[in-house]
């Protein structure tokens, strides 16, 4: 029996865009994203799909799912954890996910995660690069009554028990426990591989899972208690001063004495 | 607003910590009605410092009775907090963005039915409650208000209130629990990276270097002006991913937050991922070689050039003015 590893990842925003492109939409609640710019799977997202990898690589015997909820899904982006070497892409598409809360995606994931499981361990990242929430997964894990391991930067299975290296604003510490287990994952674990030829061909012909609300029997309230009431870039009124000599060295010379006119030094 | 407000506090080697009492100032805030708790593993004998001047109603403190390894990541402190809250009538919970209060926060809020939200900078309290919270990496900032009938917690990152050390006279009690369940992750070992001197949360000079550096030897020049001036190194993300610099170091929306009156920025191209570790810094020094470097948007001085040069001739005039 193979280990059955999920892994819980979004379709965001491409980080990278500069914010010179990024406006606030009509409705003054989300992010208008300039249409040359695709999206992208969520970069924590491909570093746990990574981590899973990585269990395979030292020789356990691993079915890799990918799980997404959302709406306007883009085919080749969600398909990547799948070139990289996962094994099968489960999408809650409803275009009634089009913005989710936290909560929300929380109740969807539980559902799917009970429907199409059992799982013994269940990977995310540790945050989506848009929203930023990072507690989704932590979430998941209260609901379904089962631990939660945050910021891995390591992951092996050792005689089905759990040894993660957790990483702290300090350092690390190893934590052991038994699965099932939800774990996200930071991007210490390392790059996300490159998609090998194999893994291309593979996702070509990989045909997505697909669920609705309605196939979830998903009745809750797609209502919050807490909404979002506006949103707003942040403008910058600072006046940079530039500091400028004969040559850099001069430069520096000079930079420090302005600093120290300043008092800042 | 006559809401309770419930803090959940930390104590970090017998004193309770600076964003402790960032939040519990912002509680202060929005209600005349807070309360606070530590859940410890053991109270010492001289107690904690700066407990009993805290400026709150009351401070439940919860000993486990155990060692702090068996409190694992936390499911103790997740189980005594959820059975206060729902004990008592508290609309609105605080704590901040630490790793303790990143995964207390939301186990509690889940566990208990209640909302959760993360990294906030702002709460207001007119009618309602209003938090503001940066989002896509800190390029936007979202507005949410929090229903009438909702118990929300609330995450606040470090730093985003300054301290005005106002204080009080809270009633404290002092209670012990037992650790009731078994089946859990543990904590086996526990491995400090933090290189001695100047904590880069609490540095009021941070030295920070990022790819533009181009190895792992520009760090040397780094923390040796970081040493002059008495302030701690960081690094962007860029040059922790390149294994230039232990991860331990990284400021930024991952990484560590700073507030040093001084940021000195070399070789960092200021992304916003990066800016939300350290755009709360009161001056922000840029030296970079691309002068539409977003760094520069956000800096209060700048040069423009090749670092190295730059930093030596930087180093070497602090020392020769004797400003050190």
């Amino acid at each position: 029996m193979p280990i059955e590893i999920a892994i819980l990842a979004k379709q965001v925003p491409d980080p990278d865009i500069p914010t010179s492109r990024i406006r606030v939409n009509e409705s003054g609640t989300d992010l208008e994203i300039p249409e040359d710019a695709p999206p992208i799977v969520n970069g924590f997202d491909l570093n746990a799909t990574e981590a899973a990898l990585k269990i395979r690589d030292d020789g356990l015997d691993v079915n890799i799912t990918v799980i997404m909820v959302g709406n306007d899904f883009v085919n080749d982006v969600v398909k990547k954890p799948i070139s990289m070497g996962a094994d099968n892409l489960i999408l809650v598409e409803d275009e009634n996910l089009t913005s989710l809360s936290p909560r929300v995606t929380v109740n969807i994931l539980s559902k799917i995660l009970t429907k199409t499981g059992p799982f013994d361990l269940v990977l995310a990242g540790r945050q989506a690069s848009d929203f930023d929430n990072a507690h989704v997964p932590i979430g998941v894990a209260e609901t379904m009554g089962i631990p939660i391991i945050t910021y891995a930067r390591k992951i092996e299975i050792i005689k089905e028990h759990l040894k993660v290296e957790r990483v702290t604003l300090s350092g690390y510490q190893i934590i052991e426990s038994p699965m099932p287990v939800v774990v996200t994952v930071s991007n210490e674990v390392g790059e996300p591989r490159y998609p090998n030829l194999r893994g291309i061909m593979a996702a070509t012909k990989k045909k997505p899972e697909l669920f609705s609300l309605n196939d979830l029997n998903f009745q809750d309230s797609l209502a919050d208690g807490v909404c979002l009431k506006r949103m707003f870039i942040r403008e910058n009124h600072n006046e940079t001063e530039i500091i400028k000599g004969s040559d850099d060295a001069d430069a520096g010379r000079k930079l420090a004495i302005r600093l120290k006119e300043e008092g800042l030094l | 607003m006559n809401t309770n407000v419930l803090v959940i506090g930390e104590i970090y080697r017998n004193v309770v910590t600076k964003s402790t009492l960032e939040v519990i100032e912002i509680a202060g805030d929005i209600s005349e009605h807070v309360s606070v708790v530590f859940v410890v593993s053991s109270e010492p004998n001289e107690g904690f410092k700066g407990v009993e001047q805290l400026p709150a109603e009351s401070v439940s403190i919860i000993c486990s009775e155990e060692n702090d390894d068996d409190r694992g990541i936390y499911d103790f402190d997740t189980e005594v907090i959820s059975m206060l809250v729902e004990s008592k009538d508290y609309t609105i919970v605080l704590l901040s963005k630490t790793d303790y209060g990143s995964v207390v926060g939301p186990r509690v809020a889940f566990r208990n039915d209640m909302e959760y939200l993360s990294d906030c900078t702002n709460i207001s309290s007119k009618n309602k409650f209003e938090v503001t919270r940066p989002v896509y990496g800190g390029v936007a900032y979202a507005d949410y208000l929090v229903s009438d009938e909702s118990k929300c917690i609330i995450s606040m990152r470090p730093g985003s209130k300054l301290l005005t050390g106002s204080g009080g006279e809270p009633s404290i009690e002092i209670k012990k629990h037992k650790n009731s369940s078994d089946l859990k992750p543990k904590m086996v070992k526990e491995i400090y990276e933090e290189v001695d001197g100047v904590k880069l949360e609490d540095a009021n000079v941070v030295v920070s270097g990022g790819r533009g550096l181009g190895s792992s030897t520009g760090f040397e020049d780094l923390n040796h002006l970081a040493n002059i001036l008495e302030g701690a190194l960081g690094a962007s993300r860029a040059a922790c991913d390149a294994g230039w610099i232990d991860h331990s170091h990284q400021v930024g929306l991952t990484g560590k937050t700073v507030n040093p009156d001084l940021y000195i920025a070399v070789g960092i191209s200021g992304a916003s991922q990066h800016m939300a570790g350290c755009s709360m810094s009161r001056n922000i020094v840029a030296i970079n070689s691309d002068g539409d470097a977003n760094i520069f948007r956000e800096a209060r001085f700048g040069v423009i050039g090749n670092w190295k040069p730059i930093i030596q001739a930087f180093i070497s005039t602090i020392e020769d003015l004797n400003i050190r």
